[in-house]
């Protein structure tokens, strides 16, 4: 009885969060409209460098270590029109590219024990390489076609042709009043100046979604982590299909990528998974981490914000139908991440040197190269 | 594709899993042990013995394999629950495997021997040391898998006994007159029902010692 009541309270408490997520997304809105429109040009003129994007979003990722995080606030700037949806989605696609950083760090807690390091270097790093190797090829291609933005614009237009919006503008509705409030008591504590206002207000924003998604990811995990271990058991015996859904549902409900990858880690470290393995379920994840800033787009109710939310969606749907249905090309990640964790194994600082080299030092370097240049 | 996704959703909870398989770890050695000793010193020939026995020890340890992987698996996701039975079980799952191979060596004693036991020889150095070990089997599940402490402390007592007739066999063995081979296969058989006693009484004072102390069970014996 007791066990089904603190069940009961940790699924109100989701819900609370998961409101107060759709409110921070909603007032970070409202902060960067009050910015104006000369901030939004800055904005829109720093990243419209697609590259410098690209690195913006793999060191906010690598740094904030949770691609939800950096895909939702992008999201809520983009419904703000602080951010084109061209100049938003390198910055999904570096997002994806740093929120990989966590469960390499987490390997890194092997690497005093040479064989259990390389398994778990190995399994974190096939997630980077298949995300980088997405990156390659998408990237190029979104610059050369815009194939992402069409298709997500396309989508959209159906999803608000039938009635969609219809379906997603309560969201908004219910988050209004709390925006409102939380608006008028800001703006009343500082009436003097508004623009000190709108700063408070983004802060607060901030600080609400990453307070929100901490405790949801915090609270689904302790919800379903008994079942997932369960399914992770079967898994593991059955088939990579199953493998990949069964990250992609874990992720949908912890609302985190790397929670779903770096569980893997200890796994692939004892040498229970291996990389063939652990692959279908990391880009199960990758999949599956798409549907928080899907959810934060509705709370926008703006088409560029589900726009770019669909195209997240989109990248790495198109990824993994590139990469994973031929055998041949599914390898190209898995070899590399082994031959990568043989080569951390026999001489452990380059694991620490790629850490650093590629989430931080490289986007570092780039964003400033480009912009003295 | 439903009833494989149904089946991949369901599924017990890990302790519960994890003692079921420890549980059929226990029956399968006793079953193991049963049928060796009916055949050693009953000279029950069972038909396909030797295969009945590789195989079920082959389970026992693919037993032992799945609960070790469970026990990680359960430990990665669920880091700061049930630490304490895990590391138990992580050792207790090596004694059971143990029950396995003894009892399997038992066999091969009977192998050894060039001419079936005499009953009343058999009797005059084991005294029915068999059904004392099949009784503690019974002990040892009633202890680990039920937490019966009472159960636990009483099969110290059993363990002294047995243990200290094993050794007196071995000595009465080293004075006797036997022959070589009667003899030899006497001492092994005193010395892996010892070792599988030993074994047992690991399990079963699991429930009741000190997780540091796991195995040495006989320093601790005033102390619990």
């Amino acid at each position: 009885m007791k066990k089904k009541l603190v069940i009961v309270y940790k699924i109100l408490a989701v819900a609370a969060l998961l409101y107060l997520f759709l409110v921070s997304i909603s007032l970070m809105g409202v902060a960067f409209k009050g910015f104006g429109k000369g901030f939004a040009e800055n904005l829109i003129r720093t990243t419209s460098n697609p590259f410098v994007g690209l690195f913006i979003g793999i060191l906010s990722t690598s740094i904030v270590q949770s691609s939800s995080t950096t895909t939702s606030v992008v999201v809520g700037i983009v419904g703000a029109g602080g951010l084109t949806v061209g100049n938003a989605i390198p910055i999904v696609m570096g997002a994806n590219i740093g929120t990989t950083v966590t469960n390499t760090l987490v390997s890194l807690g092997h690497i005093n024990r040479r064989d259990e390091f390389r398994r778990a270097i190995s399994t974190a790093t096939v997630h980077d390489f298949f995300n980088l190797i997405c990156v390659a090829i998408l990237f190029p291609l979104e610059l050369a076609t815009g194939y992402l933005e069409k298709t997500a614009t396309f989508m959209s237009s159906i999803f608000s042709g039938v009635g969609g919006f219809k379906v997603v503008s309560p969201v908004m509705l219910a988050t209004q009043p709390a925006v409102g409030l939380i608006q008028k008591v800001v703006i009343l504590l500082l009436s003097s100046t508004k623009l000190a206002a709108y700063i408070i207000m983004a802060v607060l924003s901030l600080v609400l979604l990453f307070f929100a998604l901490y405790f949801i990811v915090k609270i689904m995990k302790s919800l379903v982590v008994n079942r997932a271990e369960i399914v992770l058991d079967n898994v593991i015996s059955r088939s990579p299909i199953l493998g990949l859904l069964a990250g992609l549902a874990f992720t949908i409900v912890v609302q985190s990528s790397s929670i779903t990858t770096s569980l893997l880690i200890p796994l692939a470290a004892a040498g229970i998974l291996t990389v063939e393995t652990a692959f279908p379920i990391t880009i199960g994840a990758n999949i599956g981490t798409t549907t928080t800033a899907i959810m934060a787009s509705f709370a926008t109710g703006n088409i560029s914000a589900i726009i770019i939310a669909f195209a997240h969606f989109l990248f790495n749907l198109t990824g993994t139908v590139c990469i994973y249905p031929i055998k041949f090309i599914r390898m190209i990640p898995i070899n590399l991440a082994k031959a990568f964790g043989d080569l951390a194994a026999v001489k452990r600082r380059y694991a620490i040197i790629y850490v650093i080299g590629v989430f931080f030092l490289t986007p570092t370097l780039l964003i400033i190269i480009s912009k003295l240049f | 594709m439903f009833k494989n996704l149904l089946s991949f959703w369901k599924g017990k909870d890990f302790l519960v899993q994890v003692l079921e398989d420890f549980r059929i770890m226990l029956d399968d050695s006793e079953t193991m042990f049963e049928a060796v000793c009916a055949q050693l010193m009953e000279d029950k020939k069972e038909p396909g013995l030797k295969e009945k026995i590789y195989e079920i020890d082959k389970q026992i340890n693919n037993l032992q394999k799945d609960i070790r992987r469970r026990i990680v698996e359960h430990l990665s996701l669920q880091p700061m629950v049930n630490v304490n039975a895990c590391l138990i079980l992580m050792s207790v799952v090596k004694d059971a495997e143990r029950l396995g191979d003894y009892s399997k060596n038992l066999y091969g004693v009977t192998e050894l021997l060039e001419r079936p036991i005499e009953k009343e020889l058999f009797h005059e150095y084991f005294d029915e040391l068999d059904k004392k070990i099949l009784a503690l089997f019974q002990k040892t599940k009633k202890a680990f898998i039920e937490t019966d402490e009472e159960q636990a402390r009483s099969a110290w007592q059993y363990e002294n006994a047995i243990a200290k007739g094993c050794d007196q066999i071995v000595k009465r063995l080293a004075q006797s007159n036997l022959p070589v081979n009667q003899a030899v296969c006497f001492a092994l058989i005193a010395r892996y029902f010892k070792r599988i006693v030993a074994h047992l009484v690991n399990i079963a004072t699991s429930v009741v010692l000190p997780l540091s102390e796991l195995d040495y069970f006989d320093e601790r014996k005033d102390q619990v």
